[in-house]
C-alpha cells in the first residue's frame, strides 16, 4: 500500500556526504580517525583472530540442504593466554599481502537473517520484548552510577561453507602448515545464529559500564566434524605454539566451550564465581585514553570484564570499575 | 575451533574493546536524516543544508553516546526535528516542491524523467498534508523510523501515530492512484 512513499528515498550525493564528514571532523580539530587513542588490546587481538578466523571458516552456498545434526551452544566461557604480537604479526602479514578478506568471502556467505540497525528502548522490559528475552537489571550499582540507556542489537544469522583449499593456502601463507584442515571438511556448511543482544549502559561522569545479555549463539555443525582439529587451527591462529595448541585442543570440549584469546601483555584472567556459577573475569592492565572533541585527553582506569552463562544466556559486564564492584553488580541482577 | 571466529565477532560487542565506529554510524544515519528533510520540505539542496546543520549540532557531543549508539540516533533525530521546525518558522511559505531527484543518476533519461515526474507528483500530494501528518510521513518514510521511535520523538502515543499514518497513507494512496489515472487519461487524450 505504501510502496509509492518508500520508493522516493534517495542516497545523499557522494560529494556532499564526503565533504560533510570531512568538515565535521575538521571542525573538532582532528583527523577523521577513531577517538580512542589506544584500543584495549584484548579487543584488538579478538578482532584480529576473528578476522583471520572468519577467513578460515570461509563459505560457499553449494552445500545448502546438507543434513545438520550437531549443535554448538555456549555452555562455558573460558580464556587462553596468547601472545598479542604473534596475532598482530599475522594480521600484518595478511594486510601486506593485500588480501581483501571480506571480498574473498563476500560472495560466498549466505545471509539467513540480516541484522537491522540497533534500537533504543525506554526500559529493560521494552528491550526484553524487542530481543525476546527476560532482561535482568542490577539492584546495586557503584555510588554515583546511574542507568543511561538500553539498546537492542538485532539478530544476525549466516550460513558458511568451508573452502578447504582457500583455508589451507592461507594457513600456508601464515606459515602454519601444521594447522591445515583435512580435505573431508571441504564443502561442509556451518550455520551461525547470533541472537539479539540487550545492552544496558550505566554512567558516572565519563565512566561507562555496560551489561550485555543474550541467548547463547548457536552454531549448527555437520556431523562427524573433528572439532579438535578446528580447535587446534583456531589456537594456532590465535598465537599458541604447536605443543600448547595440541594440548589445549585435546582437553577442550569444543561443542560447548567458547574460548576467548587474551593477550598476556594486555590483560590477566581467572575464574570466579558469580551467582553460584563459574565465570570468567578478565582484568585489563592498561589504562584507556579518550580524546574529547576539544582535544583534552582523559585517562580511564583499565577495563575489567566479567563473562558468565546462566539459564542458557550469555552475560557480560564491562567497565572501568573494580572486580569487587563487578561481582556485586552481577550478584545483584534480578 | 575456527567456527568460533564468527561468534567472536558477535562477542566483540560484549567487550569494552568495541570501538565506536563513527564513520559507519555517519554512513547509516546521514541517509535517514537527509531523506527526512527531503520528505519534509521536498527540496534536495535544502535537505543537504538542513542535514549538515543537524550533524554539525550533534557531532561535537557524539562521544557522550559512545556506549549508546541507539541513543545517539534518537538524539540526532530530535535535533533534526528542531532544525526543521526552526527552518519552517524562519521561511514560510516553503520552497516549491518540484526539485526532488534533480540529481544525475545512472538510469536512462526516460527512467529519470518518470522518476522526476513521480517525485514532483508525490511532493504536490505531501504539500497538501497538514504539519503533523507531513512530519509523521517524513519520519516514517524519509527517516525510516518505526512507529515506536516516532512516538518517542514526537510525544504522540504509538497507537495514535499508527492511526494517523494509516489514515494519511490511505488518503495519499487514493490521490496517488487517482492522479496516476488522470495522467494516463490525459496522456491518451493528448498524444
Amino acid at each position: 500500500m505504501d510502496e509509492f512513499l518508500k520508493d522516493h528515498q534517495e542516497a545523499p550525493k557522494r560529494d556532499f556526504a564526503a565533504n560533510l564528514y570531512r568538515q565535521l571532523n575538521e571542525a573538532e580539530g582532528r583527523a577523521p580517525s577513531p577517538n580512542r587513542l589506544r584500543k584495549w588490546t584484548l579487543g584488538a587481538t579478538i578482532a584480529g583472530v576473528a578476522a583471520v578466523g572468519l577467513f578460515v571458516a570461509s563459505p560457499s552456498v553449494r552445500a545448502v540442504g546438507q543434513q545438520f545434526l550437531d549443535l554448538f551452544r555456549v555452555g562455558r566461557i573460558t580464556a587462553v593466554s596468547v601472545d598479542q604480537k604473534r596475532v598482530e604479526e599475522r594480521v600484518r602479514q595478511l594486510k601486506n599481502a593485500n588480501l581483501d578478506l571480506k571480498q574473498l568471502v563476500a560472495d560466498k556467505v549466505e545471509t539467513i537473517h540480516k541484522a537491522g540497525p540497533p534500537q533504543s528502548a525506554g526500559s529493560a522490559t521494552e528491550a526484553g520484548k524487542i530481543a525476546g528475552i527476560a532482561v535482568l537489571s542490577p539492584q546495586w550499582l557503584p555510588e554515583g552510577m546511574k542507568t543511561a540507556g538500553f539498546r537492542v542489537n538485532d539478530r544476525d544469522a549466516v550460513r558458511m561453507t568451508a573452502d578447504v583449499a582457500l583455508v589451507n593456502n592461507l594457513l600456508d601463507f601464515l606459515e602454519l602448515p601444521d594447522a591445515r584442515l583435512p580435505e573431508s571438511v571441504n564443502g561442509q556448511t556451518f550455520t551461525f545464529d547470533m541472537p539479539s543482544k540487550v545492552v544496558t549502559s550505566f554512567s558516572r561522569g565519563n565512566e561507562t559500564l555496560s551489561l550485555t545479555q543474550a541467548k547463547s549463539p548457536e552454531i549448527t555443525l555437520p556431523t562427524g566434524i573433528a572439532l579438535d582439529q578446528f580447535g587446534y587451527t583456531f589456537l594456532r591462529i590465535a598465537g599458541k605454539d604447536i605443543a600448547e595448541a595440541r594440548s589445549l585442543a585435546g582437553s577442550t570440549d569444543w561443542r560447548s566451550t567458547f574460548v576467548i584469546p587474551v593477550p598476556s601483555q594486555a590483560a590477566d584472567f581467572r575464574n570466579v564465581i558469580v551467582r553460584g556459577k563459574e565465570a570468567l573475569f578478565i582484568s585489563g592492565k592498561q589504562a584507556t585514553r579518550f580524546r574529547s572533541p576539544k582535544g583534552e585527553v582523559t585517562e580511564m582506569p583499565p577495563m575489567n570484564s566479567l563473562f558468565w552463562i546462566e539459564d542458557g544466556k550469555v552475560f557480560a559486564l564491562n567497565g572501568p570499575v573494580s572486580e569487587a564492584d563487578l561481582l556485586q553488580i552481577a550478584n545483584s541482577l534480578q | 575451533m575456527t567456527a568460533q571466529a564468527y561468534p567472536m565477532k558477535w562477542l566483540l560487542t560484549f567487550s569494552p574493546a568495541s570501538e565506536t565506529d563513527w564513520e559507519s554510524l555517519y554512513k547509516a544515519e546521514l541517509p535517514k536524516i537527509y531523506n527526512y528533510f527531503r520528505y519534509r520540505f521536498g527540496n534536495d539542496s535544502l535537505a543537504e543544508d538542513l542535514a549538515a546543520t543537524t550533524f554539525e549540532k550533534a557531532w561535537r557531543a557524539r562521544h557522550r553516546y559512545r556506549r549508546d549508539l541507539a541513543g545517539f540516533s534518537t538524539w540526532l533525530h530530535t535535533i533534526a526535528r528542531n532544525v526543521g521546525i526552526d527552518h519552517s518558522r524562519a521561511q514560510r511559505p516553503e520552497v516549491p516542491l518540484d526539485s526532488l531527484l534533480e540529481r544525475a543518476s545512472n538510469d536512462s533519461p526516460e527512467r529519470d524523467a518518470v522518476r522526476n515526474a513521480e517525485a514532483a507528483r508525490l511532493n504536490r500530494l505531501l504539500a497538501q498534508l497538514d504539519e503533523r501528518e507531513r512530519e509523521l510521513i517524513s519520519l516514517k518514510y524519509g527517516a525510516d523510523l518505526n512507529n515506536r521511535e516516532i512516538a518517542r520523538l514526537t510525544g504522540i502515543s504509538e497507537s495514535n501515530v499508527g492511526t494517523i499514518l494509516h489514515r494519511t497513507v490511505a488518503a495519499l494512496r487514493k490521490q496517488w492512484d487517482g492522479s496516476s489515472q488522470q495522467s494516463v487519461a490525459s496522456g491518451q487524450r493528448d498524444p
